[in-house]
């Protein structure tokens, strides 16, 4: 792996900076960005800086090459039509345009109406929940949420009871990005719409996009839309993908107007294009787009390495867990919050409890950034599912992608005992 | 590596023995300050007892991080040692709890270390 480390020149950098390796611990927060990603976005501003569609010069012309290369990478990539991904700013403004979308089509096409219901789940992320909410809220819809089975996967063994005709839409994490927890979505999504074909059925595939593979052409009988964002694939901040399925996305207005949406503008109204860019309205993230299409080529390259090998170190930090816990039981312990290795996407949380006292997971991570550890303390925009495991105070989490090696936990483990000498003075 | 100076002996002793701190919320006071980290469930609140303008008794409740249950054990043995009057609190800023935690608080902490300020904001607001 310290092969793939050199394709990752902050590693370096850092090193230099500081004196000391960096060990980045974060990626469920945000990965690093390979170089290749880096220099392609720097390519486009160095050589080819300009609007995209509608200019005619060889800049422009080569800029619009480049950006639906993008989109055509990442529909191979995903066995799906590029009539199928919609670009958009990241995870949170893919969940927020569906949901608008979806509201729009409901206004045009009634079929949201007062005590109807969403299904969604325990796991879900605040950038997938609150938008639902907020539609729940505006047509007064109830949510219904699938809870966890003693495993911390999700407990399906109730779907029957919790579908019905008033449910209209489901929404169902790929992932979970506290516990790693690993959706059976096409398992679940094929339940959903055999029991209600009628259903619209989102998979917000954030926290799994990188580490699972993603086959639209084997989930599109089943879910409906998914998105996810790059910035924790590998990609640069601010680029993320929506994907609907062509049938329906045909059928709807799209919720954000403005430049390079219409085929005719009068002054009371406006008539829009038919193709996918409808719900591309204005300039979007150019070199970040183009950056996203190199970081498709980047998971090309470790596909079929990237899970087996988070599987590996999640494996590895429970064991080393487990031998640690065994030696200073009662006093100090590391209580893991982590799915089966095999259904999890390389995310553990876990408490420090010291005489069976809690750290707090700002103590514990502010700690660690000392042997610049990067682990991420809170609440994970998750959280009810912090209130569903009864820890208010949040959880200390370590994720991992393909950078990552066995040297990482050795040196994370030296700082959790740091942890304790500093408590325990 | 072993600079952990967020981590000194000032702030552990007072997260370890903390100063004018209730086991439980304080119902006879006669103003409550509270504020709360919603992103990682520090809470405070703020007892205070006023006599003509004059802070009478100060005490607290709450749970949290090392940072911020020092800093509402600081922030109360100032008030408490100094004597300090009503109109002597509305001049405060965060200054005086980054004064008092004596540490480099870096931009994801900055809640932290002012929860015990935010829980006074709030009682000052009350007696306004």
């Amino acid at each position: 792996m310290d092969q793939i480390k050199k394709e990752f020149q902050i590693f370096e950098n850092y090193k230099k900076e500081n004196n000391v390796e960096l060990i980045y611990l974060d990626s469920a927060a945000s990965s690093l960005t390979p170089d290749t990603v880096i220099n392609k976005m720097n390519e486009y501003y160095f050589n080819y800086r300009s609007n995209i569609n509608r200019a005619v010069s060889k800049l422009a012309t080569k800029s619009t090459l480049e950006f639906e290369n993008s989109r055509q990478l990442l529909s191979e990539y995903l066995n799906c039509s590029e009539e199928e991904i919609i670009w958009t700013s990241g995870a949170t403004a893919s969940s927020n345009m569906l949901l608008d979308l979806i509201a729009l089509y409901d206004e045009e096409n009634p079929f949201l109406f007062e005590n109807n219901e969403i299904l969604t789940t325990i796991l879900e992320h605040h950038s997938s929940l609150l938008p639902l909410q907020k539609l729940a809220r505006n047509k007064k819809m109830e949510l219904i949420f699938l809870e966890l089975d003693s495993d911390l996967n999700l407990d399906i063994s109730n779907l029957g009871n919790l579908i019905s005709e008033k449910t209209k839409i489901a929404s169902i994490t790929l992932t979970s990005n506290v516990t790693g927890t690993l959706v059976d979505i096409k398992n679940i999504a094929r339940k959903i719409k055999e029991i209600n074909k009628d259903i619209f059925v989102i998979c917000d595939m954030t926290a799994g996009f990188g580490h699972v593979e993603i086959n639209f052409q084997n989930l599109r009988n089943y879910v409906d839309a998914a998105y996810f964002s790059f910035h924790k694939a590998f990609g640069p901040t601010g680029v993320g993908a929506l994907w609907i399925r062509r049938e329906i996305s045909r059928e709807m207005t799209p919720s954000i107007l403005g430049g390079g949406i219409v085929a005719k503008v009068d002054r009371d109204i406006a008539s829009f294009r038919s193709d996918i860019k409808v719900f591309e309205a204005g300039t979007p993230n150019i070199a970040g787009i183009i950056g996203a299409g190199e970081a498709v080529k980047f998971l090309r390259k470790i596909e079929g390495k990237s899970f087996s090998h988070s599987k590996n170190l999640v494996e590895y930090f429970l064991e080393k867990v487990e031998e640690l816990n065994s030696k200073y039981i009662n006093i100090f312990q590391i209580k893991t919050f982590a799915a089966d290795p095999d259904k999890n996407s390389g995310i553990i949380s876990f408490q420090i409890l010291l005489n069976e006292k809690e750290i707090h997971p700002h103590d514990v991570a502010e700690i660690l950034s000392r042997y610049n550890i990067s682990v991420r303390a809170g609440h994970h925009c998750a959280e009810p599912l912090m209130n569903y495991f009864g820890i208010p105070s949040g959880l200390t989490r370590i994720s991992f992608h393909i950078y990552n090696t066995e040297n990482d936990i050795d040196i994370l483990l030296t700082g959790l005992l740091k942890i304790k000498s500093v408590f325990e003075k | 590596m072993d600079n952990d100076f967020l981590y000194e002996e000032n702030i552990l002793e007072h997260y370890r023995n903390p100063r004018n701190k209730l086991n439980k919320a304080c119902t006879d006071c006669d103003c409550v300050g509270y504020a709360q980290n919603v992103d990682c469930g520090d809470s405070g609140e703020l007892y205070l007892d006023l006599q003509n303008g004059r802070i009478q008794n100060v005490s607290w409740s709450g749970n949290g991080c090392a940072l911020s249950q020092a800093g509402m054990s600081l922030m109360t043995e100032k008030i408490k040692n100094e004597k300090l009057s009503f109109e002597d609190l509305k001049l405060w800023t965060p200054a005086i709890i980054y004064e008092l935690l004596k540490v480099k608080i870096s931009p994801s902490r900055i809640n932290c270390a002012l929860l015990a300020y935010r829980c006074l904001t709030d009682n000052l607001k009350k007696l306004k």
